[in-house]
């Protein structure tokens, strides 16, 4: 495999991380006057986020530093254009997250 | 999440805000056309192309071209010989020596020659002063004054380079206090209100944009500091303090190879032969070229290669000018391998973000424009809120001057360019003062909105004006030329859109910044 797809295929990791952390963000779904799609614990999500730069752990043994900022540099512009994009979709949310815990997040 | 006393906090936001209005606008012209200059290349091929593209910097062949050149001319000015790639992909080849001027300075005297590397032809060859030759004989007239602007913000000598060392640590400093003012950064990385829900909507799209941007944000402004200020200050200093001030011995001992000096007469050795070895060596292309006394037995070739798969540098290879042989790996910097060589070296690449190709370009720019957004989103949250005051309302319309008219006026120039090929500064400095004038009858926010048109209306213009002044059309000699066109096809496009979007009203505007 080549440096450029583990790159990518590292970002995407990070990336899946990243979203399952912005969909259960229980300040996303306050502000926004809606249930949360995703209720994860306090522990679960300190896990995602510590998996979201594991990647760091492969790049920096081996010294891949061009591989490593390109990593870092593709998940935090993914995570801005998350950011972005995520309440473009906020109908679905809202119907998604309808049937869920609504009474956990108004706590 | 950082805690700070109310005063402190006051004084920081305070700090945050005034440092925005007395160099935000500064600021963003630096950011904004050094997020464009990312993609100099494909900018400078966009709007001057080969007929063909360009498959590497240094075709087979390219030896005996730069043999004849050193032979028709001054052998004085084979004491130094660069070459290298243009930004449309053309070579520079400069020949030249430095000699004592009539009134008693230094200057550099030579030939720049350009070569078009498809047909290994010189397509312009001048004599003169160095500096005169590379204003002169460009082919990248319209990166070049984009760069300029960018890196000197068109001020003459060193004062442009201070200037935009100071922006660099402006920018900075604002990051730092934007840090620590915003109390719950990490809380709100992906908090952004429905525009039409809240209010809060402007704020959080600048604290998103600035949270997300944060570590490439320090990271640019150091690095555009360091370059800024290097030039300007720091190579001088070094010069002052261990060469009684001489630049030129400085640069001397850092960059000459550690080859004994011995002016004898001796032929240099075959080129291509050593473009060759250097290129079975390392198992990729050239990417400069330097070579120092031609025709001396101390001759010595040097060549930066292609940067290798995961590495953040490139290789320098030094061979024997008169032999031929392998001398090894240089350092970029020294003679020796060194922690502050090696730093200096990721300047270069931390900073343009060409290492990993079209990829990191693409990461860079979203960056430079991410920057690009939080400085303008700042500025108008600010005076926004302070519009009733007096004064205020002017540096608002400058804002919106600025803040979209410089893209526009930077987009009439290149279509002026195009056209009419006439003299940058004044085309620019003229769309600058056209794009001006409604502001003396517009209030502001008709004066933002007709700028942000003009923007769109330019952008989507831009690729018809570069084919009927004679530009490549097909898609298949030249797919890189049409990619731009099709970018600026969507920019136009996404520009046009976002005026449509219900505008953030000053009322928004006011409110979320007090918040």
């Amino acid at each position: 495999m080549s440096i450029q797809a583990f790159t990518l295929i590292a970002v995407a990791f990070s990336l899946v991380c990243l979203l399952l952390l912005a969909l259960s963000d229980p300040k996303r779904a306050r502000v926004s006057r809606r249930a949360q799609v995703m209720v994860l614990s306090a522990e679960t999500r300190k896990a995602l986020t510590i998996l979201s730069i594991l990647p760091t752990l492969v790049f920096v043994p081996f010294g891949l530093y061009a591989p490593l900022l390109l990593w870092l540099g593709s998940v935090l512009v993914s995570g801005w254009l998350l950011a972005l994009l995520l309440p473009l979709f906020a109908e679905v949310e809202k119907s998604m997250g309808t049937s869920r815990r609504f009474s956990k997040i108004q706590k | 999440m950082i805690r700070l006393q109310k005063d402190t906090a006051k004084d920081l936001i305070g700090l945050h805000g005034w440092m925005g209005v007395a160099l935000g606008l500064l600021l963003y012209v630096v950011i904004l056309t050094g997020t464009l200059a990312v993609f100099e290349q494909e900018l400078a091929t966009w709007a001057n192309p080969l007929p063909e593209p360009v498959p590497t910097a240094f075709p087979k062949g390219i030896g005996p071209v730069l043999n004849d050149i050193y032979q028709r001319n001054d052998p004085a000015y084979g004491d130094e010989v660069f070459v290298f790639p243009a930004a449309d992909g053309r070579l520079r080849a400069l020949f030249h020596t430095h000699i004592e001027s009539d009134e008693g300075h230094g200057v550099e005297k030579g030939v720049l020659a350009l070569i078009d590397p498809t047909t290994l032809t010189v397509v312009d060859e001048r004599e003169g002063e160095v500096e005169a030759l590379f204003h002169e004989s460009s082919s990248t007239v319209l990166t070049d004054f984009l760069v300029d602007l960018h890196v000197r913000l068109l001020l003459p000598g060193q004062w442009g380079l201070l200037l935009t060392g100071i922006l660099g640590f402006a920018m900075l400093a604002a990051a730092v206090t934007g840090f620590v003012i915003h109390r719950h950064l990490f809380k709100d990385m992906f908090t952004l209100r429905k525009r039409g829900d809240s209010v809060l909507t402007a704020r959080d799209a600048h604290v998103v944009a600035g949270t997300w941007n944060l570590p490439f944000a320090f990271m640019l402004a150091f690095t555009g500091a360091f370059f800024s200020f290097g030039g300007a200050i720091g190579l001088p200093a070094i010069a002052y303090v261990a060469f009684g001030g001489d630049v030129d011995t400085v640069t001397e001992e850092v960059l000459t190879p550690p080859i004994p000096t011995d002016e004898s007469p001796a032929p240099l050795y075959d080129l291509e032969a050593i473009f060759d070895d250097a290129r079975q060596r390392t198992g990729l292309e050239l990417t400069g070229l330097q070579i120092l006394h031609w025709g001396r037995a101390d001759a010595s070739v040097q060549m930066s290669m292609q940067t290798a798969e995961g590495k953040l540098l490139p290789d320098h290879l030094l061979y024997q000018g008169a032999t031929g042989e392998f001398l090894g790996v240089k350092p970029s910097l020294g003679q020796e391998p060194s922690l502050g060589g090696d730093l200096a070296g990721l300047m270069s690449p931390l900073h343009f973000g060409n290492f990993a190709g079209l990829l990191s370009k693409i990461v860079w720019f979203a960056f430079g424009f991410a920057s690009a957004y939080v400085t303008l989103s700042g500025l108008r949250l600010w005076t926004a809120r302070r519009r009733d005051a007096p004064g205020w309302a002017w540096l608002e319309k400058l804002t919106g001057w600025v803040g979209y008219g410089l893209p526009a006026g930077l987009a009439l120039t290149a279509a002026i360019f195009l056209t009419a090929g006439t003299e940058l500064s004044l085309v620019f400095f003229a769309a600058a003062g056209l794009l001006a004038l409604p502001a003396f009858w517009l209030e502001s926010d008709r004066y933002s909105s007709l700028n942000r048109y003009l923007l769109a209306v330019l952008l989507l213009l831009l690729p018809l004006v570069r084919w009927l002044s004679g530009g490549p059309l097909g898609w298949s000699t030249l797919p890189g030329v049409l990619a731009v066109d099709l970018v600026f096809l969507l920019a136009g496009c996404g520009c046009l859109l976002s005026i449509r979007r219900k505008p953030v009203t000053p009322e928004t505007l006011r409110l979320a910044e007090s918040v």
